[in-house]
């Protein structure tokens, strides 16, 4: 069990570091929009093709 | 009639424009949007049309110069300082940004341009952040793109910072995320302590847990529980009983007894049940805090509505295009047609023709005459003229009410401060209970007297009392602002569900606002289609209300030279050589007339053609408004919850009689002044009747303010939008629902309040007696917070119908996302 020495510490330091994530995404707004986020990824390889097709022709 | 393809609004009659899609050719409606759906082919982009969910904006082909004013220097300073990179950062209010897909597109197209090193957007409020270099692309550029997809961009300035409000609530998340974690950390340490409590866990191993379970409470408590003591410092200094004070006492209290046990290496800890009670505290103070601030950016929205440029005439008669923000009062200024004016000012020339719809909801052109005060937000329907600017930014009459209307919103409502009342007393009760209990047991058994005293104090604590009222009122608003009512006053919620009677009024309320040519007299020798074909031509330059009316019906529409429109009477041009006019039978045919038509059916402008030396007509036109299709189920819908319905319009006798009949609504009066109106509404009162009134225009105001409850349209004067309690941004077919949802809010409020007391009279002896320990108090107490929070969500999850789409409005906060904006 002396184990447990070590580990919880090392837990704290994990909280500590959430705390400090957290922190950051809340200064810089990441809470404010959830919605356009998830818009960003769609049909990207698709769209490159397609405009570096068009501008072949 | 086809549909445009960008905008989906009607393609006029004479409108060719096509955009071929995966071969298929599909209609446009003017130049704007062809340009616009040129330019998001060309860029590869026709994906948005598949991913939006609204129609897009109607582009007005704009001016690639306007911007121009912001490549200056001076003004980009005052904009966008430069940093030591080079790089700039500007923060804009977009328009119209629909729906996702039109932020992705702005995303798409501006975020691919040389120069632009960052570019960020939130498409719910429409805030844009963007980080270019000014040597790479200019910014009045990335403006004209923006504008020409049809998002009127807004540069904001450097001072107008975030409200307030978005700093506290960026201080609650961050006490709450060290609340949380921390809570979630000393629980599960707390865990290994109980079970090590049965399984002879070694010391060493119990004392090292306690050390660091107060590691780290100690932040929750003096972080996160800071605004409860603080809250009850103030509460003892002005020798008030507030809620803050049990909660800083057992907070304390808690905290201090596990310090030294801890340090002392005996007697029983309670860190998990400090932290669990401080998170929990926590988040019933924040519903309550966003359900204060929740309505959405109405301010902005009015803000966003003046242009972010005008053109000011210098003293030597050059005009020049310059932000807004550069105005000062004393400049002259040039307001082109069409062009929305930017200021508070006074009229410099002869005559000006405006249209006030932002502050009356009228849309019929008023005039102004010579020296008359103009007020910023009016759109020019006439002619270009000159006006000298008095009020700016925040000094005009826009800015004043949008204040007014930022005010109303952020007024706690009355029921939660009634609650609080009521807490005053129970915490008196509390306190004094907890006394009584720590001196019997100091008699009793003393070692367990703390523990007893931290439980009655704990399990007692008055939170669920705190947050009865605000999390019904949160669930409700959003709930209604997911059908389309907008929530400016929450006290109204309760008085909305004890209505008797609906009041509403006729124009732009039953109606649509837009009227339509409803019957055609024909008095020359022109035939019918000839004589609407002439009609729709004269009007198309004009962009009046009317115009529409009969480009609706044209079907080839004539082109005329010389197109001069006369105020308040009508338009005069000529076609093929020939005068024509159209308008108000004084105007068009000096009055004069066989046939006069029935004026207190409908309104009738006259279609005349020069003959001799004066005008001869050629056809009566009639224009109605037509009634909108949900009304009739509406007025059915509240006459049968057994409400009374009336309609008191300032219209004439036999068109508010018609509309009566056609709706089922009995009681009806007609040309009724305000002070009508409201005399009506007072009658009823008098009655012991509680009315509820809905109407949008600025002659409304007075009856919306005197009625128990007022509903305004959001397609009305901005004025009747701050006189009343919630303002309808959605269908009109959402007021029987939102009736029904107020009734079952106050049923939800009153469910809390009673289980908020009952639990507590219920527990109170319990832990009195000792027989709960805190950690069980701790999570009782929790629990019926969360009851009260699950029973107002019950609210928003039964909902017969489902909900309506709201128009461009900024999406509604969900009670569940409590952290998006």
């Amino acid at each position: 069990m002396e184990i447990l020495y070590v580990l919880v510490p090392l837990s704290v330091v994990l909280v500590g570091i959430a705390i400090a994530i957290f922190f950051w995404a809340i200064n810089s707004e990441q809470f404010d929009d959830l919605d356009t986020p998830a818009w960003r990824i769609l049909k990207e390889d698709d769209y490159k093709q397609r405009s570096m097709d068009s501008n072949k022709t | 009639m086809s549909t445009c393809y960008h905008c989906q609004e009607p393609v006029p009659a004479n409108e060719n424009r096509w955009i071929e899609i995966d071969g298929e050719k599909l209609p446009l409606c003017c130049a704007g949007c062809e340009a616009v759906t040129h330019l998001i082919l060309d860029a590869g982009l026709d994906d948005f049309y598949r991913f939006r969910s609204a129609p897009s904006p109607k582009v007005e082909a704009g001016d690639k110069t306007r911007w121009s004013g912001f490549d200056t220097t001076a003004v980009l300073d005052a904009y966008a300082p430069s940093d030591i990179n080079g790089e700039r950062e500007l923060r804009l209010q977009l328009d119209d940004l629909r729906c996702a897909a039109c932020g992705w597109l702005v995303e798409k197209t501006l975020g691919d341009k040389a120069g632009v090193c960052d570019l960020r957007l939130n498409t719910v409020t429409g805030r844009m952040t963007l980080r270019w270099r000014q040597e790479d692309v200019a910014l009045s550029e990335l403006l004209a793109m923006l504008d020409a997809l049809g998002f009127k961009p807004h540069p904001l300035r450097d001072g107008e910072q975030k409200p307030h409000h978005e700093r506290e609530r960026k201080a609650f998340l961050k006490r709450l995320a060290v609340a949380g974690l921390g809570m979630m950390q000393v629980m599960m340490y707390g865990v290994a302590m109980y079970i090590g409590a049965f399984q002879d866990m070694d010391v060493g191993i119990q004392e090292f847990l306690r050390y660091i379970s107060l590691l780290i409470a100690t932040p929750v408590v003096f972080y996160s529980g800071a605004p409860f003591f603080k809250g009850a410092w103030r509460d003892l200094l002005s020798r008030s009983a507030g809620m803050d004070v049990p909660v800083a006492l057992a907070i304390g209290g808690a905290w201090t007894a596990s310090v030294w046990h801890t340090f002392a290496g005996a007697g029983e800890v309670y860190f998990d049940s400090v932290s669990m009670f401080v998170f929990f505290l926590l988040i019933g103070r924040f519903v309550e805090f966003t359900a204060r601030h929740q309505v959405s950016d109405t301010g902005n929205a009015l803000a966003a509505s003046l242009p972010a440029i005008a053109d000011r005439i210098d003293d030597t008669g050059n005009t020049t295009s310059v932000p807004l923000t550069v105005l000062r009062a004393g400049d002259t200024v040039r307001v082109k047609t069409g062009e929305t004016v930017p200021a508070d000012g006074m009229l410099l020339d002869e005559r000006a023709s405006l249209d006030e719809a932002l502050l009356s909801g009228e849309s019929d052109a008023v005039t102004r005459k010579l020296n008359e005060n103009i007020a910023a937000g009016a759109i020019n329907r006439g002619a270009p003229f000159r006006m000298q600017v008095t009020h700016i930014g925040r000094d005009t009459l826009l800015s004043g009410i949008t204040r007014m209307l930022e005010n109303a919103q952020s007024s706690r409502p009355r029921l939660a401060r009634f609650a609080d009342r009521l807490a005053r007393w129970f915490v008196a009760g509390v306190l004094l209970a907890a006394g009584v209990t720590a001196l019997a047991w100091w008699q009793l058994d003393a070692a367990r007297a703390f523990e007893i005293t931290l439980s009655v104090l704990v399990v007692t604590c008055p939170c669920a009392l705190a947050l009865a009222v605000p999390a019904a009122l949160t669930a409700a608003t959003s709930a209604l602002a997911r059908r389309g009512l907008l929530t400016v006053n929450s006290d109204a919620l309760e008085t909305l569900s004890g209505i008797t009677d609906v009041v509403f009024d006729k124009t732009g309320t039953l109606t649509v606002g837009k009227p339509r040519v409803s019957k055609t007299v024909v008095c020359g020798e022109l035939p019918e289609q000839e004589c609407t074909d002439i009609a729709a031509g004269l009007e198309a330059q004009a962009n009046h209300p009317i115009t529409d009316a009969f480009r609706a019906i044209a079907r080839a529409q004539r082109a005329f030279l010389n197109v001069e429109q006369h105020a308040g009477a009508g338009v005069d041009g000529t076609h093929d050589g020939v005068r024509y006019r159209i308008g108000t039978a004084a105007f068009a045919i000096n009055g004069r007339d066989a046939l006069s038509p029935d004026a207190s059916v409908a309104s009738w402008v006259v279609l005349a053609r020069e003959a001799g030396d004066g005008f001869a007509a050629l056809a009566w036109f009639a224009l109605e408004d037509s009634v909108r299709t949900e009304a009739l189920n509406v007025v059915r819908a509240l006459q049968h919850s057994g409400l009374a319905v009336h309609l008191f319009s300032g219209d004439a006798e036999k068109s508010v009689e018609s509309v009566a009949s056609r709706l089922g609504i009995q009681s009806f009066a007609a040309r009724m002044q305000p002070a009508d109106k409201l005399q009506r509404v007072r009658e009823l009162q008098a009655n012991g009747r509680r009315v509820l009134m809905i109407g949008d225009g600025i002659n409304d105001s007075p009856v919306l303010a005197g009625a128990d409850v007022a509903i305004a349209m959001s397609s009305g004067a901005v004025l009747a939008q701050s006189s009343a309690d919630f303002v309808l941004t959605g269908k009109f077919s959402a007021i029987p629902g939102a009736l029904q949802l107020a009734k079952r809010t106050r049923h939800v409020m009153r469910q809390n309040l009673a289980w908020a007391l009952g639990y507590n009279l219920f527990a109170l002896p319990l832990a009195a007696m000792g027989l709960v320990p805190p950690w069980m108090a701790a999570i009782g107490m929790s629990a019926s917070s969360v009851l009260v929070t699950l029973n107002a969500l019950r609210m928003k999850m039964k909902e017969s119908s489902p909900p309506e789409p709201v128009g461009a409005q900024p999406a509604p906060v969900e009670f569940i996302n409590l952290l998006s904006r």
